[in-house]
Order: structure tokens, then C-alpha cells, then sequence
């Protein structure tokens, strides 16, 4: 288009302007801060009650699941010579800690006793009741993912450490969360961001420094690694559980504790501009992984879903760790996340416990 | 087996609300601004940037990074723009107001001709057209940054940046 000398030529000259314009008549608007916090705060009251009905509806549904439990359980129980055989082979000591609870023991690396990681997506995530003796006994569904495989890891460790005060890494939660990033080949994740101790555990952030940035920045969080003290007495060792999920970056599928299958597939929800999504899946008795796959892509945006899938073999272990991470503008790995995966592979002598 | 109970301890936060209170001052003329081009009016837009900051608080302690923030209270008002103008499409269903009787002809006489030909053609198109130009050709965002925004594909942002400009052109030079 042509005009007078001061008029701009192409639409999109005229479109720009248009736009400055009329944003230069906007007035300055009133400052109301505290509009912002009384009305967060109002919302957060709201939600609070909205969580505990929440719970509290979760809490009728579990009770129900625990009645069901029990009216399968005596049914289990009733003369059953396979059934019993099967459970008579397998079953292991039982082991308590102090008034802790009573978590009955059994062969393979059974979950660990707990409430459920809150990488997994909520009550959902707990595993099934086992249909079989050669899976988990009942329990509260923590997967362990690293660094020990079972109990008898646990307490080989503890001995050791008792006599010769070996590897006392494995009482500090945070070292132990940058192992499990190691064990995962994320070498870049060498930071120990933030450290929060609660009643479910320990919730590590841990992250690395930009490459660019200069002294005092701080570092990027990639992930909060989820760890809870396996085994008994005051030197119970950290074990990786999980991961929690964040807007960045997180894996539901499969489901925490799910029996999963090659191949796999895995997804969650994803922020990022160009994002590509490595997967692996690994278990702590193999040095390498025992599939991987990349990279898996998503639309660019804010908490957009993405779904891949990945191929594995070789599991023996009873347990993997599903893996993804994402990567390659700051670092190779910026954010990552995990979920525990049972198999059905488990060979030869199973662990003891 | 079982969990070793361990004490609760005060871990300190990375990043606290005062952080948002320092967002709020730097940015809310600007947010206000980027809603009036979407809006009709500026009450709606600082109504739109009010609400865009308190999902932000609520969201803070996921947030943690102050660029994160910004993009998000970039989106959250786009998106509450999207639904006010929703809104208001059925209630001036339901209460059909009389027409708008356009701008005063002194408002006009000072506006640009040009200007208001362009801001009401942009107010014709689809709200997807709209928001891509006004993300492109106001904050000079990328294609990607814009759909990172807006939560929808590259292609979907040239289609619609493509598709809302030639509108504009038409319906700004009918001839």
C-alpha cells in the first residue's frame, strides 16, 4: 500500500503502530496489592476446604478398599492348598520398627512401608493388592529405586557401616539424591538446591548451575528427588523413591507401582519451548540401562501433555525405575523425573528380606 | 520394614511471595496495557491483571523463577481476557445493550483515523487472530514464544497471524 509520507506502508507497520498508540493512552492503573493477597488468601481458605472433603472422601473410599481387602483376604485364607503353597514358599520374616507399623515381608524387593510418594498420582497409585505371592505383599507402596535393592542390602550396609563406618553418604538425603541423578546419567544434576524433612520423608531439590551464570545466581532446580529411610534404627539408610511433579515437568504414566511391560508407555505434562524428552528405564542390579529411547517431542507451551513410549529387557530385579528427562538449552538435562515400575521378570533367588 | 520417623525441621524457601509484590509494581502498568489491546475497556483489562496475579500467588511457590512468572502472568491474563470477552459475548446476548455509540468526535478528531480503523478490525477478528498479532506486533514475541503462550502449536500461530493479518487488511482498506 502507498500513502502520505508519514503513514506506515504494510499492514503490519500500521498494525504495530496502531497497537503502540493506543497502548500509550492507557493510564497508569491504581496500585491494589492487597486486593492481590486478601483475595489470594480468601482462595486459599476455599481450597483448604475443599482438600479436606477431599480427603475425607478419600478416606470413606479407603476404608471401603480396606473392607473389600479383608473379605478377599479371608477368602484367600480359607483351605486353599495352592494358594497356601504358594505363600508358604515365598512369604519372609516379618519386621518391626519400634511402634512402627507391621509390614509383612516378602520375597522380592516389596515396596517399602509408608505413606505413597507424591510423584504418584494420589491414592490411584497405590499397586493392587497382589494377586500372587511372587509380587508385592500388601503394603503402602513406596518402590525402591536406589541405591539399595531389599532389606538385606539395607542391613549388609548398616553392618558395615557399624564396623568400619563405610559410605556414610547413605545417611545424608541429599548426597543420596544427587547418587540417584548419577545412577540415572544426569552427571550435570550436582546440586543440592533445597532440603525439606517431613513425615513423608525427605524432598530433595536438586539442580545445577547455569553455565553461563555468574557468581552468586542461583541454580536451576531439574528436579525434587522423594527419599525415604529404609529399614530399621537410628542408621536406616535414604532410599530414592520417586519424584514429585512440578508445572515444568512431570510423569504419570505409568502409574507409581504399576506392573509395566515392554514397551512402556510413559507421559505427563511438559512447559518448555523446543522439548524433547529422553527415556530410559533401569534397574539397580544392571549397569546399563535395560531400554531407552530418544528422543520423544511435545507442543511447545505450558503444561501440555506428552506421551512416548519406550522398549525394555532384561528385567530381573522386580522393580524399575522409568525415567525421562528433558534438556540440551542450559544443560543437557534441565528437568527430569522418575516412576517405579514392578515387573514380573524377577529370576532365580530372590532377595531376602 | 519400616519408615524411621524423622523429625520435621525449617528448611528455608528458595523464593518467597515477596519476590510477586516486586513483579506486581514492575509489571502491572505493562500487563495492563497488553489486556486494554484485547479488551474493550480499561477496567476489564486491570480486572484481567488483578485475577492474573492472584492465580500467580497461589501458584508462587511452584513458580520459583522470576522469567517463569512473568510468562506465566503473561498467559493467565491472556487467558482471563479470553474468558471476559467470552462473558461478556452472552451477556450482551441475554441484555442486549444499545449500540455503542463509537467513540466521541473529539476522541475520534484526536485518535488517529487510521489508528481507530485498525484497533476496530482488530477487535473483528477471532480471538486466537487477535491475541497472535497482538503477542507479534505489540510485545514482539516469537513464533514460538507466542505459542509457548498460548499453549498451542507453531503452526497453529502462523495460520492464525497469517489469517488475522490478511482480515485486517481487508476489513481495514474495504477497497
Amino acid at each position: 500500500m502507498t500513502g502520505p509520507a508519514d503513514r506506515p506502508v504494510t499492514m503490519e507497520d500500521r498494525l504495530r503502530q496502531a497497537l503502540n498508540e493506543h497502548a500509550a493512552t492507557v493510564p497508569e492503573p491504581p496500585d491494589r496489592w492487597d486486593d492481590v493477597e486478601r483475595r489470594a488468601a480468601v482462595a486459599r481458605h476455599a481450597g483448604t476446604g475443599r482438600t479436606g472433603r477431599r480427603r475425607a472422601g478419600g478416606l470413606a473410599i479407603t476404608a471401603l478398599a480396606a473392607a473389600v481387602a479383608l473379605v478377599v483376604l479371608a477368602s484367600v485364607l480359607r483351605p486353599d492348598p495352592k494358594r497356601r503353597l504358594l505363600t508358604t514358599q515365598t512369604a519372609g520374616p516379618t519386621t518391626t520398627a519400634g511402634s512402627g507399623p507391621t509390614t509383612t515381608a516378602v520375597a522380592g524387593p516389596g515396596p517399602i512401608s509408608g505413606p505413597v510418594p507424591t510423584s504418584g498420582p494420589g491414592p490411584t497409585a497405590r499397586p493392587a493388592v497382589p494377586t500372587s505371592a511372587s509380587t508385592a505383599a500388601p503394603g503402602s507402596g513406596y518402590q525402591p529405586l536406589w541405591p539399595f535393592h531389599s532389606l538385606q542390602d539395607v542391613r549388609a550396609w548398616q553392618s558395615s557401616y557399624q564396623s568400619g563406618g563405610h559410605s556414610p553418604w547413605h545417611l545424608d538425603p541429599g548426597q543420596t539424591a544427587l547418587g540417584f541423578a548419577a545412577y540415572l546419567g544426569y552427571t550435570n544434576i550436582d546440586t543440592v538446591i533445597n532440603t525439606k524433612i517431613d513425615g513423608k520423608g525427605a524432598h530433595v531439590t536438586v539442580g545445577f548451575p547455569l553455565p553461563d551464570g555468574q557468581p552468586g545466581d542461583p541454580p536451576r532446580s531439574a528436579a525434587v528427588v522423594h527419599l525415604v529411610r529404609f529399614g530399621t534404627g537410628g542408621d536406616a539408610p535414604w532410599e530414592a523413591v520417586g519424584t514429585e511433579d512440578s508445572p515444568d515437568f512431570s510423569l504419570t504414566t505409568p502409574r507409581y507401582g504399576a506392573t509395566v511391560a515392554s514397551p512402556v508407555s510413559v507421559g505427563g505434562r511438559v512447559s518448555g519451548l523446543e522439548i524433547r524428552i529422553k527415556l530410559q528405564v533401569r534397574q539397580q542390579s544392571s549397569t546399563a540401562p535395560l531400554g531407552e529411547f530418544c528422543c520423544g517431542a511435545a507442543v511447545a507451551g505450558l503444561g501440555v501433555p506428552w506421551t512416548s513410549a519406550v522398549s525394555f529387557q532384561g528385567a530381573t530385579d522386580g522393580v524399575v525405575t522409568i525415567a525421562a528427562a528433558m534438556g540440551g538449552g542450559l544443560a543437557a538435562v534441565e528437568h527430569f523425573a522418575v516412576t517405579g515400575g514392578r515387573t514380573n521378570g524377577a529370576s532365580g533367588p530372590t532377595p531376602g528380606l | 520394614m519400616a519408615i524411621v520417623p524423622t523429625p520435621t525441621r525449617e528448611v528455608p524457601h528458595v523464593w518467597d511471595g515477596g519476590d510477586l509484590h516486586d513483579l506486581y509494581r514492575g509489571q502491572r502498568a505493562s500487563l495492563v496495557r497488553l489486556a486494554s489491546l484485547l479488551l474493550h475497556n480499561q477496567v476489564d483489562a486491570e480486572e484481567a491483571v488483578q485475577d492474573a496475579f492472584v492465580q500467580a500467588h497461589l501458584a508462587w511457590d511452584r513458580l520459583r523463577d522470576p522469567d517463569k512468572a512473568a510468562a506465566y502472568l503473561r498467559s493467565a491474563v491472556l487467558n482471563g481476557a479470553r474468558s471476559r470477552l467470552r462473558h461478556l459475548r452472552v451477556v450482551e446476548r441475554t441484555e442486549p445493550r444499545s449500540p455503542d455509540p463509537g467513540p466521541s468526535p473529539e476522541a475520534a478528531a484526536e485518535a488517529g483515523d487510521d489508528r481507530r480503523r485498525v484497533m476496530a478490525a482488530l477487535r473483528s477478528l477471532s480471538d486466537r487472530q487477535r491475541e497472535c498479532l497482538v503477542l507479534r506486533y505489540y510485545l514482539d514475541l516469537s513464533e514460538m514464544e507466542i505459542a509457548a503462550t498460548l499453549g498451542i502449536s507453531v503452526g497453529s500461530v502462523k495460520t492464525h497471524t497469517h489469517r488475522g493479518l490478511a482480515a485486517l487488511s481487508t476489513r481495514v482498506d474495504p477497497s
